[in-house]
């Protein structure tokens, strides 16, 4: 029986120049990643790598049961642009009612966390459960164009350029061991510039659903099983080496992925009746669905360590902003508390954090369609093991005093803010990941 | 070492969106060399533009979409609409801020200019009302100028990141020779949109003198793109983006210098670069060596099961013409290869491959492989396909209908 070569192995021999002339395209990937634009570890000094960090106040490791490697995030974005002050409310700071006359919250709906804020009244779960927030994410050099700021997220770098690669891409290659094919999973179509890696350990897959495409199929369904049988007879063998070769390992790894993600789980019964379909406890909107494709695969224990997922709502609330918001919120809310309940469930409580991103916040003031413009810094939630329960860092933008285009100040940089993440709750240096080696947040202090 | 029949496969892969049928047959018993000289030497029947009437509706996008895909797909488009492909890549816009009919417009302009002139084109599109949406040159005065377009321009479209050709200052000194320009779009007497968008300059928003802009004294668009041109920078930069295109790696560095070279002898006529690169020995030393791109699949996949395929697909599949996720044009081709693409496609070439034409009496694999395009396989291909044929458990249409998936699901049906 053949020896299979895993994707890895094969792009590794291509970047020796295995095969050069006949594979030079496939190259692309290894000659796009300049290595002066990613983190290196220093040449000189102590190595990172196996130095336990200093503990720091409040850490993770005194709060949490896990141990570093068991740690597991969830990156959930908001595409689009999300009003951070509809959704933690600034309403006991002077000014949030002069800036917000149609889009406001009415104090007496807000769900109160201390005199100048609380929780937009559509959040009530996580008003409960607690949540840890960022005030004032964003860029200290502000582009009001979604391709730049998204890209400047997804990167990880402020600065942007020459950055192939993907912040959730590097943090997954420095967290892979060798151990499993995916390290980091993007719960999408079709791949996700925020995990593009350079060693190939992540996914982008858009559901479970979709799998049982290539794996799983029913015994008595021998169409299908005939169908994944030939997926599996065209990838077996490490036979010829040149491109057909990466198309091979790809798809290999790919249905040995879903195979070990649906092993032992049952299809669900599609009956006469679409209700007859199982939702998880989730219900069926689109990210409850996502978190709970994220909480199945934690659960698998497959070597995932970090999940991305986006909602498909959109932030962008040019216009009637006070009607679209609050569904978002809702939406939130509701996947975030099914995604708790499951993952306690699951006795996973103790292992996953939650962060959330947005590429920007709005304007501070409303435009003429009751809506909010593309604007500069934004709130983020942060939820898990050791995170304090509705503590505040960072500060609110000041209300009253702006930057030049009339926006919100930025008082965490986004770099900081994922760095801090990656630093404080998975233990990975932040220069091992971000090119800008930024200052870390400590998000649990 | 590849047969000729698998080279002149590859050529017109890789030069059109081919091979269709009528090509292969005018091709039999060719040599590869005589196709590439075939190719050069035709001369495409113009496109014909699409036209919009009466305001936005709903529509327009998919008439705008199949329009172009039906363009790519024909015999008459030939090596100018494979150039089209890669201006849309290269020079992009997209209509994520700007309507499918100027989208539609841009288009028509490339095809106009593919194989031609790359001054023209440049002077063209650098004032054309997509684009000027796309990168915010519409309404850019001088007094406040937008920087987007000056940037892009040097940056992605003509000298390069890596260059060291420009600065700020370059970035800013552009914009403000750049400015000036608007999209007339809406007839203000009617009170409606227009039918025939154009772009007019409006002489009270333009720079009012000169600027030094790569060392230039400039004043106007024109003057900008003349010298973004004539930078030498911008030839070594754009034939080294051709080359890749059409071979699926960059060229090195002495290669691109040629490439240059034949470039700027020519006078930036874009037609004597392609052929450089096509009669030179690494292009047919290219075979299958990189992934194919959602719309190449989406071509061959429609030929293999010889029934129309809906356009849209190429949403799914991440390449959706007219809408590249960025400024930067399409993706690194590895990403076509990922999980979630595996994924997609084996639900496409399900769904597809049940209504695909039925096959004939004769050796099924070798007539699912015809229809796919594919000569030599690997014995694992092969294997897999032979045993669906064998399968006396599933109906013959089922056979039939899996043969063509997973052909379609083969790692050599998925490079080129």
């Amino acid at each position: 029986m053949p020896q299979k070569i895993s994707r890895r192995e094969l792009l590794a021999w291509m970047a020796a120049g295995g095969g050069a002339a006949a594979t030079g395209g496939l190259l692309l990937s290894q000659q796009d990643a300049d290595p002066s634009a990613s983190p290196t570890r220093p040449a000189t000094g102590p190595s990172t790598a196996t130095t336990a960090p200093t503990p720091t106040t409040g850490s993770a490791s005194a709060a949490s049961a896990a141990t570093p490697t068991d740690r597991l995030l969830v990156v959930l974005e908001m595409p689009g642009g999300n009003d951070g002050h509809s959704m933690v409310v600034p309403d006991g700071v002077p000014g949030y009612y002069d800036l917000r006359p149609q889009t406001g919250i009415q104090r007496a709906d807000v769900l109160r966390i201390d005199d100048r804020v609380g929780f937009a009244p559509s959040l009530p779960e996580l008003h409960q459960r607690g949540a840890t927030i960022v005030h004032g994410v964003g860029s200290t050099t502000p582009d009001g164009s979604h391709f730049e700021m998204m890209n400047r997220w997804w990167t990880g770098n402020p600065r942007l350029a020459d950055t192939p690669t993907g912040w959730v891409g590097r943090l997954a290659d420095v967290l892979d061991d060798g151990s499993s094919p995916v390290t980091a999973m993007s719960v999408a179509a079709g791949g996700h510039p925020i995990i593009r890696s350079a060693k190939g350990t992540t996914i982008a897959l858009p559901g479970v659903d979709s799998l049982w495409t290539v794996s799983g199929a029913d015994p008595g369904d021998r169409f299908m099983q005939t169908y994944q049988q030939s997926l599996r007879t065209m990838t077996n063998s490490a036979g010829d080496t040149g491109p057909a070769h990466v198309a091979r390992a790809t798809m290999s790894e790919t249905i040995e992925f879903a195979d070990q993600l649906l092993a032992g789980t049952d299809r669900e019964q599609v009956g006469e009746d679409p209700g007859d379909i199982d939702d998880g406890g989730y219900g069926w909107e689109q990210l409850g669905q996502a978190l709970r494709f994220a909480a199945n695969t934690f659960e698998r224990d497959l070597g995932v360590r970090v999940i991305h997922v986006s909602m498909t709502g959109d932030f962008d609330t040019h216009e009637g902003h006070a009607y679209s918001h609050p569904e978002l919120m809702g939406e939130l809310d509701r996947a975030l508390a099914s995604f708790h309940a499951d993952l306690v469930g699951k006795g996973l409580d103790d292992r996953v954090a939650v962060m959330t991103v947005s590429e920007f916040g709005r304007t501070a003031r409303e435009n003429g369609s009751a809506g909010l413009d593309h604007g500069t810094s934004s709130t983020m939630l942060l939820e898990g093991p050791g995170l304090r329960a509705n503590h505040q860092l960072g500060e609110i933008p000041s209300l009253t005093q702006f930057d030049d285009n009339g926006d919100f100040l930025t008082t965490v940089p986004f770099d900081s803010y994922l760095a801090g993440v990656v630093e404080h709750w998975l233990e990975v240096p932040a220069s091992e990941v971000f090119p800008s080696d930024p200052a870390t947040l400590d998000i649990f202090a | 070492m590849p047969s000729d029949a698998e080279l002149i496969v590859h050529v017109l892969r890789r030069c059109t969106f081919g091979p269709t049928d009528a090509q292969l047959e005018r091709f039999t018993g060719s040599r590869p060399t005589d196709v590439i000289d075939a190719l050069l030497a035709d001369e495409p029947r113009p496109a014909p533009p699409i036209r919009f009437r009466g305001g936005e509706n709903d529509d327009d996008f998919d008439r705008a979409l199949r329009w172009w895909i039906d363009r790519m797909g024909s015999d008459a488009g030939g090596l100018s609409e494979r150039m089209v492909w890669f201006w849309h890549g290269h020079l992009t816009s997209s209509l994520e801020k700007a309507l499918p009919r100027l989208m539609a417009d841009q288009i028509h302009l490339l095809q106009q200019h593919a194989l031609g002139n790359f001054r023209t084109l440049m002077q063209s599109i650098t004032v054309d009302p997509a684009m000027l949406y796309w990168l915010d040159g519409s309404g850019s005065t001088a007094s406040a100028p937008n920087e987007n377009y000056a940037r892009e321009l040097m940056e992605l479209f003509t000298l390069g990141r890596h260059s060291g050709a420009y600065t700020e200052a370059d970035v800013e000194a552009g914009a403000k020779a750049l400015a000036g320009w608007w999209v007339q779009d809406w007839d203000d007497e009617n009170d409606q949109p227009l039918d025939e968008v154009t772009a007019f300059f409006e002489e009270e928003d333009a720079l009012q003198g000169s600027v030094t802009f790569l060392g230039s004294r400039v004043r106007n668009a024109s003057d900008v793109v003349d010298t973004v041109c004539d930078h030498p920078a911008c030839a070594p930069f754009v034939a080294g983006k051709i080359h890749e295109y059409f071979v699926g790696a960059p060229p090195s560095q002495a290669r691109r210098a040629e490439l240059a070279e034949v470039f700027r002898f020519s006078g930036l006529e874009i037609r004597p670069v392609v052929e450089a690169v096509l009669r030179d020995p690494e292009f047919l030393d290219a075979v299958g060596n990189r992934p194919r791109s959602p719309l190449e699949w989406y071509f061959a996949f429609e030929r293999l099961v010889q029934i129309d395929v809906e356009p849209w697909i190429l949403e799914e599949l991440g390449q959706l013409p007219m809408q590249p996720p960025n400024v930067a044009g399409w993706p690194d081709s590895e990403r076509w290869l990922a999980g979630g693409a595996v994924i997609t496609k084996a639900q496409i070439a399900l769904d597809y491959s049940w209504d695909s034409e039925t096959l004939g009496a004769g050796n099924q694999v070798d007539e699912v492989l015809r229809r796919a395009g594919l000569i030599d396989v690997s014995n694992d291909t092969r294997s897999a396909l032979e045993a669906i044929a064998s399968d006396d458990e599933i109906g013959r249409r089922e056979r039939a209908s899996l043969l063509h998936a997973a052909v379609a699901m083969s790692p050599e049906f998925n490079i080129t």
